[in-house]
């Protein structure tokens, strides 16, 4: 694998072949189509269409025309699509910070997770799910103590005097990311083996099994201004990636960009699980193939993160509510199915993305 | 540097004055032992069985005095050989959380009873059971801090005998060091009939009262023949689900290898979640596919028929669902203990469910059926409100009161 992935070697004119952006921006529609005709209840892919065509042309005022039952349309609308807007954007969001990160670390192995607010939501959810039980008030704890727990790793990194170098950042993350894990560890221990105990371990694995569009009006506004921010700010991500002398060479106030970067990332990260609990995986590994596909720079790399992250969470989540009649974590199926390919692609780059 | 000394000295300090606690201990321990092995080696000469004696009457009401023999050696279901020597006076239950009403069944009071796990006591005071026998309330539990015992915690309430699950090797090997007499049983399977049958006996065995376990393992054998002479002239089997929770987006159903699949399959009716495994997470688009015509919502969970009436849960749509649109939802019925699980009712839950799923072929009056139930087996007569509590349980019902 190519560890240096900053840009100081890329070339300016770089250009990425037309029908790689055109399959970057074709594949999410596709599978967003397709996945409405993935799940347990047998509604056949032409009612599918009718239901959404009725729908869509519902938008505009037009009468519906299809042949369906409203049990059909209730399947396909009101169970399916949430979790398939849902499934887009948790994974375009975990895959863009992970991207970030990488770049803004300089180190292929961060993933969301490295800054403990994945442990710190976690631990949220969990306390939540602990003592009242009610999914709203488990998402408003996750967020909240998500972005407590990387206001940790930022006090933390900043304890030792002189410079906060990117390095404690990375340490501090670690340390707040054990601390809230045995604090999560400490409440699995107390819960009541037989009811709570189950929902919570089931939680910390991921899935989106019964959500709502109410789940969607929770999470999605800050995923998706986290997800806007990155994409503005992609260029500056380029520069965070070459070495400190460097980018302050070019004039960029460094402290802010990172404070930026590391805020995006966390609020994304924490509302991502809070509606559906810790997905693992795609935040470390979606950035490398994609940096396989358009390279290293974060022009290119961020939007294309966009484009598989969001399809391929929402491939994962159509098995997993698909292939057997009990819902599978998704976290188990991010890794069964992620962790080969990824093998695959090293193993075929020989350990070079060109 | 003086002041990490000091810290190190206080550490050291207190280590060694606790290893010197452990010491004495450990000496207590390995006397008590050493008693409990000469008594066991004392008795094994003159060992008598109970079990063959089978020559008592079935009236639980007047248990007939029969003097034993002690001590006698009865077989628990961990598969030892555990040696009775006295009638006992001090009984504690570690695990296994309906046993205390099973014991209340067999007994006919808690006279004896020290200790109980504290999940044993929520589920009472949930229930009938703290109606029946309001002592129940007062029953020591902390012993038990999340699930485990604390040996010398239990010690403190000198108990002569303690059951606990069969499973639980470590702890039944501590309390045999301890010399306290341990007990094991089997909670898995799928029969609750069998399995309560099965507690009932042994309990009777150890405690030396076998006339009131046997009535009413009699009877639920009864019950469960009656209904399954019937269940073979059914030919169309109905779709049954157990809804086991619903709340805080968690969605969950009974499956096979559990009570469910028993309650369902006894009837004469279809389990459509026997391809799950125990209690299984499902998605509301599986159980539209499946559309069971009959829903039953267990006491494990804070949701009622009407919240699927009225498609009040968030993320769910049950409209369209064969059994809401019947009006075939209903909630099972809380009563000595929760009526999905085994325990000292579970033949009135199996003709419930039977009268609900089909009552052109099972014709029980269900609330004439548990007011004899209770006055027979329990000698109490339920005033109508309580008979209402019994089959409409409160929601907070699921969850443990502290």
């Amino acid at each position: 694998m190519n560890t240096d992935i900053s840009v100081n070697n890329v070339k300016k004119d770089f250009k990425i072949a037309w029908w790689k952006k055109a399959v970057l921006i074709a594949l999410p529609l596709l599978v967003f189509l397709l996945s409405f005709c993935c799940g347990r209840f047998q509604v056949a892919p032409n009612t599918v269409i009718e239901i959404l065509w009725d729908n869509f042309m519902g938008l505009f005022g037009i009468a519906p025309t299809g042949n369906y039952s409203a049990f059909q349309e209730s399947a396909v609308m009101a169970l399916r699509f949430p979790r398939i807007i849902l499934g887009l954007l948790v994974g375009a969001g975990l895959a863009i910070s992970g991207a970030a990160l990488q770049g803004m670390f300089g180190n292929p192995l961060v993933s969301p997770q490295v800054l403990g607010v994945s442990s710190g939501a976690g631990f949220g959810a969990a306390l939540a799910i602990l003592l009242v039980e009610n999914l709203f008030l488990t998402q408003i704890s996750a967020v909240i103590m998500g972005l407590v727990a990387v206001a940790v790793t930022f006090m933390v990194s900043k304890v030792g005097k002189g410079k906060a170098s990117i390095y404690t950042l990375v340490l501090a993350g670690t340390i707040t990311s054990a601390f809230f894990e045995a604090l999560i560890s400490a409440i699995k221990f107390t819960a009541d083996p037989f009811s709570k105990l189950p929902t919570i371990t089931y939680w910390l694995m991921g899935s989106l099994a019964n959500r709502s569009f109410a789940d969607v009006w929770h999470s999605a506004p800050l995923i998706i201004i986290g997800i806007i921010v990155l994409v503005i700010f992609r260029w500056r991500i380029n520069i965070l990636s070459l070495d400190e002398d460097e980018a302050k060479a070019m004039g960029v106030n460094l402290k802010l960009s990172r404070f930026i970067v590391v805020l995006c990332c966390s609020v994304i990260t924490a509302a991502t699980v809070s509606v559906c609990g810790i997905v693992g995986w795609i935040g470390l590994v979606i950035p490398h193939i994609c940096r396989s596909i358009v390279g290293p720079n974060h022009k290119d790399l961020i939007p294309a993160c966009i484009a598989v992250g969001g399809a391929y969470l929402m491939i994962i989540d159509a098995i997993a509510r698909t292939v057997s009649a009990s819902e599978i974590p998704l976290s188990i199926l991010t890794a069964i199915i992620g962790a080969p390919f990824f093998a695959y692609l090293l193993k075929k780059s020989g350990g070079q993305w060109k | 540097m003086s002041k990490f000394n000091k810290i190190f000295a206080a550490v050291l300090s207190i280590v060694l004055l606790s290893s010197m606690f452990v010491g004495c201990a450990g000496g207590k321990t390995t006397t008590v032992t050493k008693t409990a092995t000469n008594t066991v080696t004392n008795t094994k000469t003159e060992t008598v069985t109970v079990t063959g004696d089978t020559t008592t009457s079935t009236k639980p009401d007047e248990p007939e005095v029969k003097p034993l023999v002690y001590p006698y050696t009865v077989q628990d279901q961990a598969g030892r050989t555990v040696t009775i020597n006295k009638k006992y006076e001090r009984v504690a239950f570690s695990s296994v959380r309906p046993l205390p009403a099973t014991y209340f069944a067999v007994t006919g009071n808690i006279d004896t009873l020290v200790g109980m796990n504290p999940s044993s006591r929520s589920a009472a005071l949930a229930s009938m059971f703290v109606i029946l026998c309001p002592e129940i309330a007062n029953v020591p539990t902390n012993f038990i801090v999340n699930n485990d015992t604390n040996i010398e915690e239990l010690m403190k309430l000198n108990p002569e005998v303690v059951f606990c699950l069969n499973k639980n090797t470590d702890e039944i090997n501590a309390l045999e060091a301890a010399g306290i007499t341990a007990v094991g049983l089997e909670t898995n399977g799928t029969d609750p009939i069998e399995l309560f049958a099965a507690w009932a006996d042994l309990i009777g065995q150890v405690m030396g009262e076998q006339n009131r376990a046997k009535a009413i393992i009699e009877e639920s054998r009864k019950a469960a023949q009656e209904v399954k002479d019937i269940a073979k002239t059914i030919t169309d089997k109905k779709k049954v689900m157990f809804l086991y929770r619903d709340e805080g987006g968690t969605l969950q159903v009974a499956g096979s290898n559990l009570y469910s699949q028993y309650w369902i399959e006894t009837i004469g009716a279809e389990n459509v979640a026997k391809d799950c495994n125990n209690v299984t997470e499902v998605s509301m688009e599986q159980i539209m596919q499946w559309n069971p015509e009959y829903i039953f919502i267990t006491t494990f969970t804070k949701c009622q028929p009407d919240d699927l009436y009225n498609n009040k849960i968030e993320g769910q749509d049950w409209s369209g669902i064969k059994a809401v649109q019947d009006g075939h939802v209903y909630k099972d019925p809380l009563g000595i203990y929760r009526w999905f699980t085994p325990t000292s009712d579970s033949a009135l839950m199996l003709k419930w469910i039977a009268s609900k799923t089909y009552p052109e072929y099972y014709k029980y009056d269900m609330e004439k059926e548990v007011r004899d139930y209770y006055k027979t087996f329990y000698g109490y007569e339920l005033s109508d409100k309580e008979l209402n509590m019994v089959f409409n349980p409160s929601s907070d019902a699921a969850y443990y009161v502290k």
